[in-house]
């Protein structure tokens, strides 16, 4: 049977889904956009900088992909919205990451705004995916709202220390019927394939491959085990137990 | 007259257009949005575009975000 994942009534062919922030250079992104296989590649809007020129992002992501801007930089529910109706405006397309934080130390999201923005995105049109701290309840109020998917964090953004929300993380697999795509902290393709065994519909990974040595080959890394976690997560793993179980018979033995 | 570029104080000639505007700041509009009042303004109708006292002016680009 063909394992399907749509987004919005979209069918999406990567469950890795790609950032495009903190590369040494925009020229790697194509390749690595490439290698990663990602259809989903998330950009952000800012004003421009007088002291130094920066290239347009988007002109290296390759067209086939769905552009995804976030709303970073948003404090509240009104700067989220006003930013993904400019990047729509500015032919982006319909998909927003909605992304709302004041926290400058560890850089979680405001849940409560990020509810009201999807709401009010949501029925704008948009494919709202919104990025939030794991909490069911918050996650129960982003389906009401609208939101096409939910993305929980790993851990906080840019610290590559993997899936420490695990727990919550597997509640909302459990109870929330949106494709549930971990969004952060994940740093290691290990991880990515933890989070895909345990039910993940997709993960979005920025940082772990932007700051790479090689961001090609980790990209490549990625990419195969989010594969591997989503069979293995198909395959249905087996119970573990407490105690050993022989492999082989108990009986038999070639002993006196 | 004053206007607000980027959320800081500007003054500038009045009645001057937005390209020249742009043109001033070295801006090439092809590579910037621009954003007035907060309604997008297509780079076709830049060259007829009239500032006018108190408006606000913003210049964005996609940049790199995950």
């Amino acid at each position: 049977m063909k394992d399907v994942f749509k987004i919005g009534g979209r069918e999406i062919n990567s469950r890795l889904l790609l950032g495009t922030g903190k590369f040494s250079s925009n020229k790697l992104i194509p390749e690595v956009v490439e290698t990663a296989g990602s259809q989903v590649v998330t950009i952000a809007l800012r004003r421009v900088d007088p002291a130094y020129e920066e290239e347009n992002i988007a002109a290296y992501v390759p067209g086939n992909c769905i552009l995804m801007p976030n709303t970073s930089g948003a404090r509240n529910a009104g700067e989220a919205v006003r930013i993904a109706r400019l990047a729509r405006a500015a032919g982006c397309g319909d998909w927003v990451k909605i992304e709302v934080i004041t926290d400058n130390r560890y850089l979680l999201p405001d849940n409560y705004e990020t509810v009201k923005a999807t709401e009010i995105l949501a029925s704008e049109g948009f494919v709202v995916l919104p990025y939030m701290s794991p909490d069911l309840m918050v996650a129960k109020k982003l389906v009401e709202a609208g939101a096409a998917a939910v993305m929980p964090l790993g851990s906080p953004i840019g610290s590559n220390r993997g899936l420490r929300t695990k727990e919550l993380i597997r509640i909302l697999i459990d109870e929330i019927p949106l494709p549930i795509i971990v969004d952060a902290g994940l740093g290691r393709p290990s991880e990515a394939a933890e989070a895909m065994e345990m039910g993940a519909a997709a993960v979005l990974v920025n940082t772990a491959i932007a700051t790479a040595s090689d961001p090609v080959a980790m990209a490549r890394a990625f990419r195969l085990a989010v594969e591997a976690g989503r069979l293995a997560y198909l395959a249905g793993p087996g119970e573990t137990q407490e105690f050993a179980r022989a492999s082989s018979p108990l009986t038999g033995f070639l002993r006196d | 007259m004053k206007i607000m570029l980027n959320g800081k104080e500007e003054f500038i000639e009045a009645g001057m257009t937005l390209d020249v505007f742009i043109n001033l700041k070295g801006y090439n509009p092809e590579h910037i949005i621009i954003v007035y009042n907060s309604e997008i303004v297509s780079r076709e109708s830049l060259a007829g575009f009239k500032m006018k006292d108190n408006d606000k002016i913003d210049l964005v680009k996609f940049v790199g975000g995950g």
